[in-house]
């Protein structure tokens, strides 16, 4: 396949192109939905396809297909060249590539039981077991619902300067949701866990405990009261912290974006953007990283990037293109779903650094406030600099203590003016796998930090 | 396709289907006012299910060689033996009597060319540039997409449908003072010529300049007026995710047991009909080969019914409603074709704003797909919200957030507005709530 694509990127530049590459991915995968008695959805197979793009006279083009038939995607090709051509002679500045040292590797992601191998009567008996101890311990849960997704994928990038890169990389990624129902009000709660590598992963969890887990939580939800509406002082665990760096901060981060002039950070580097007790970091290269990658799907050897240091805005994420047009370096931000998608600039594991209070710490000056615990992922809205992220579980803080739970609580903030609202930063660490949406592309994102606690934050409450 | 039942037929399947798609999307992209990228994309694969034993099976394969076919069908007959009998699936769907639902192909869409979508974003962007020098970066789209489904199963259903789609949309920002903000609009229409570039290009434009210099408000209990879109982003993770039998049987929805009983407002009627001439989420048949037909969801505050598939159907002993809905990679899930919201009150949108006392108006919502689908809980920001007070739009609104449960909003309508259009699923004019609480 490597030679073919070697063809393809040598044709574009014959056709007329400055620069192209070429993917080539074959994913195998398989996803398990298993809801209280039976596997309600399987779905297992092999996808494959090429996606080439192409740099003509200072403009892209990108076509992508699963029919891999070579003379079809030449035709392809040239006509793809030809509008890219078109394009540029409408363009007044021509789209331009950071220069980037060309790599011929190979990256195998390890699994000691590759999802391929692993039998499908394991996978569903992993997850029938969660759903089977969650029904059995509370006759309040009316629905247990697991899911299991594995993918393997294999993946040949070819660019026309030279680079040729290999990757193998399997994930797996499991769940589990209840839903409790008492006196005609229904709770919900879930949990999702997921890793790079293969089903060695699921070995560490005990399915007892998760059910455990998750039930109690649901149970506890069903107690739940309308949350507050207005401004409070909010604690956010370690899960949400992630969520909350990562829409708040990390998506106005992000190179495209800043050189599209649609994002409120634009020109403020090396300027103060919070509290000097926030640092914030977006590391691609954390070992077994849920966006953890060594190259990205340009290519481009990736890095840990300094977004937030002590308050001062120091990088974005960038991609070559935006890495010229803003005058940064490359730093490996390209990423795209899947051979039918171009890259975009994308966040791999983003987090906060800790600092130095303990969880009581964080909560003893508290009279009246809200602890929110997980998330169910958020929004943003770059231009304006407005975001939104909300909370699986919350809870109202008495006088220090945690108390009331509370029904669904959502926060909004203002990307300027919140990382100064952050007054204290706790001392533990977590890092959670999510998948973050961007220009219709879900990509692998990890997110994470410690205990922060965030000055007057408006709650989405009732009353 | 044909072989594909024999073969599985052969290999001991009681009943085999093989839904199929191909499709092929086109599509243009401006960021900070200039042409970027243009994109292709080719896609096809069948998806074949086997009742085997009285089990159900799936496999899918994208390449549709009878080697790599029969294969496929070996890999759905191992899934139906580990998944076992099913207590309640007994037949794919059969034939019936198939109405044809006009407007849902068009060769201009097909054919659009790349040139004539290439001037029509350098248009737009010009538009929205000229219309204020405040505007800094614009960024649009174009795209234009068919795609062709088939179905056949051996009960004798065979049928195909093709269909097209086209959007343009528009993104602009503005600064002023070394302030920023942005504002947006879109257009999706089965026929392309349908859309209206001067009149998207100007809506952003105008939204953005009006967003300009926003002030706080001040937590209150208000009228909230939410623009077509916003009532789409509500409604999609909330109600209509509960509206499905899938999850009504398993339990993993706030309709359980209310069919027959008032579950909103009296006067709110939604209807679902997917035979509605050019609607987006139109078709003549659905994902398992079921004939399209005009259901009645909510009929003045009452739930009527609610989305079947053929497997909710057989499973809740009642008439399938047609609303299979699938790609080949996955086996059959349930959406809503074309939703459409009626209100015994409807005013003009003008008009509903003149007779708001105090309120906001937001063209959108931030996060709504964090909404709990279980429950109905919701907590979120409006997006490109406006003060009302004494009948007039006053000043944009910087932040704004409401919760609740989608049951206790959909009790709190008072007013539909005429300015119906359809986003996504959802065909709906602005709906005002009275008496919500806006956080600030």
């Amino acid at each position: 396949m490597k030679d073919v694509l070697r063809k393809i990127v040598d044709k574009a530049i014959e056709f007329g192109a400055e620069y192209a590459d070429a993917r080539y991915e074959r994913i195998f995968s398989t996803n398990i939905t298993f809801s209280n008695d039976k596997i309600e959805k399987i779905s297992t197979g092999m996808n494959e396809g090429i996606g080439i793009r192409v740099l003509a006279n200072g403009a892209f083009s990108f076509l992508s297909s699963n029919i891999l038939n070579i003379d079809d995607l030449l035709r392809q090709l040239k006509d793809s060249v030809k509008s890219a051509k078109f394009f540029g002679e409408k363009r007044k500045e021509k789209i331009k590539l950071a220069d980037v040292k060309t790599v011929k590797d190979k990256v195998v992601v390890k699994s000691l039981n590759p999802p391929q191998e692993y039998p499908l009567e394991d996978k569903v008996s992993f997850i029938s077991e969660l759903v089977k101890n969650s029904r059995s311990l509370d006759t309040h849960v009316v629905n247990a619902t697991a899911i299991i997704a594995d993918s393997h994928t294999y993946k040949i990038l070819v660019t026309s300067e030279g680079t040729e890169i290999r990757y193998e990389i399997p994930r797996v990624y499991f769940g589990l949701d209840v839903v409790a129902f008492e006196a005609g009000r229904s709770a919900w709660f879930g949990i999702r866990k997921a890793s790079p590598g293969g089903y060695e992963f699921i070995k560490k969890f005990s399915p007892e405990d998760i059910s455990k887990e998750v039930v109690e939580k649901a149970l506890k939800m069903l107690k739940a009261k309308p949350a507050p509406a207005g401004r409070f002082t909010v604690v956010a665990d370690n899960d949400l912290t992630g969520v909350f760096i990562h829409e708040a901060f990390g998506h106005a981060c992000e190179g495209d974006i800043v050189a599209a002039g649609e994002s409120i950070l634009k020109g403020k580097l090396g300027q103060k953007v919070g509290s000097e007790l926030v640092t914030v970091h977006d590391d691609s290269t954390i070992p077994n990283g849920w966006g953890s990658l060594k190259y990205d799907d340009e290519g481009v050897p990736t890095q840990k990037r300094v977004l937030v240091e002590k308050g001062y805005l120091k990088t974005f994420i960038t991609n070559r293109e935006s890495a010229y047009k803003l005058d940064l370096p490359p730093n490996g931000g390209g990423r795209a779903q899947n051979y039918s998608f171009p890259p975009l600039v994308r966040m791999s594991n983003t987090y906060i650094q800790p600092g130095d209070y303990s969880k009581e710490e964080l909560f003893e000056d508290i009279k009246y406030g809200v602890y929110l615990l997980g998330s169910r992922g958020g929004q943003v809205d770059t231009a304006k600099g407005t975001f939104q992220f909300n909370a699986k579980e919350a809870y109202l803080i008495e006088k220090g203590e945690i108390t009331t739970p509370l029904l669904d609580v959502s926060l909004s903030g203002y990307t300027l003016e919140v990382l100064s609202n952050v007054d204290a930063i706790g001392k533990d660490f977590d890092l959670w796998p999510g998948f973050c949406g961007k220009g219709g592309q879900a990509v692998p994102a990890g997110t994470g930090g410690p205990h922060i606690r965030i000055k007057n934050a408006i709650v989405g409450g009732k009353k | 396709m044909k072989y594909a039942l024999e073969i599985g037929e052969k290999l001991g399947a009681s009943q085999v289907e093989v839904f199929g798609a191909n499709s092929l999307s086109r599509n243009v992209e401006a960021e900070k006012n200039e042409i970027k990228i243009a994109t292709s994309k080719k896609f096809r694969a069948i998806g074949i299910r086997v009742l085997y034993n009285g089990g159900i099976g799936f496999s899918y394969t994208a390449t549709l060689t009878k080697d790599a076919v029969e294969k496929s069908l070996k890999e759905a007959i191992s899934v139906a033996k580990l998944r076992g009998k099913d207590p309640y699936y007994k037949s794919f769907p059969s034939t019936e009597k198939i109405t044809r639902v006009q407007g849902i192909f068009f060769r201009e869409t097909a054919e659009m060319p790349l040139e004539t979508m290439v001037q029509d974003l350098i248009d737009m962007i010009k538009i929205t540039l000229d219309y204020d020098k405040r505007i800094t970066s614009v960024s649009a789209g174009y795209s234009v997409g068919v795609s062709e489904k088939y179905i056949l199963n051996s009960l004798g259903i065979d049928l195909e449908e093709k269909y097209a789609s086209s959007s343009i949309g528009v993104f602009s920002v503005a600064e002023e003072s070394g302030q920023m903000t942005s504002g947006y609009e879109f257009q999706a229409e089965r026929n392309v010529e349908k859309l209206d570039i001067e009149k998207v290009a100007l809506t952003a434009a105008e939204m953005t300049i009006k967003l300009l210099n926003p002030r706080k408000i001040e937590t209150a209990v208000m009228n909230v007026l939410l623009k077509p879109l916003a009532v789409a982003n509500l409604l999609g993770p909330t109600l209509v995710r509960s509206l499905r039998a899938d999850n009504v049987q398993e339990k993993r929805s706030f309709l359980v047991g209310k069919l027959g009983s008032r579950i909103a407002v009296d006067g709110l009627t939604i209807i679902d009909n997917a035979l509605l001439p050019e609607g987006l989420s139109s078709r003549s048949f659905d994902d398992e080969g079921v004939a399209s037909k005009k259901i009645k969801i909510i009929e003045n505050g009452i739930l009527k019914s609610y989305l079947h598939n053929s497997y909710t159907a057989q499973r809740g002993n009642v008439e399938n409603t047609g609303h299979a809905s699938r790609g080949p990679l996955s086996e059959p899930s349930i959406s809503p074709s074309n939703l459409i919201i009626e209100f015994k009150e409807k005013k003009e949108a003008e008009k509903i704003i003149s007779e708001t006392d105090k309120g906001v108006i937001a063209n959108s919502l931030i996060g709504a797909h964090t909404a709990n689908p279980v429950t109905g809980e919701f907590s979120v920001a409006l997006g490109e919200v406006f003060y009302i007070e004494s009948g007039e739009i006053k000043y944009p609104v910087r932040q704004a957030m409401i919760g609740g449960n989608i049951l206790e909003i959909l009790e709190k309508i008072n007013f539909l507005g005429k300015d119906k259009r359809q986003i996504d699923s959802v065909f709906t004019g602005t709906i005002s709530f009275q008496n919500v609480t806006v956080s600030a």
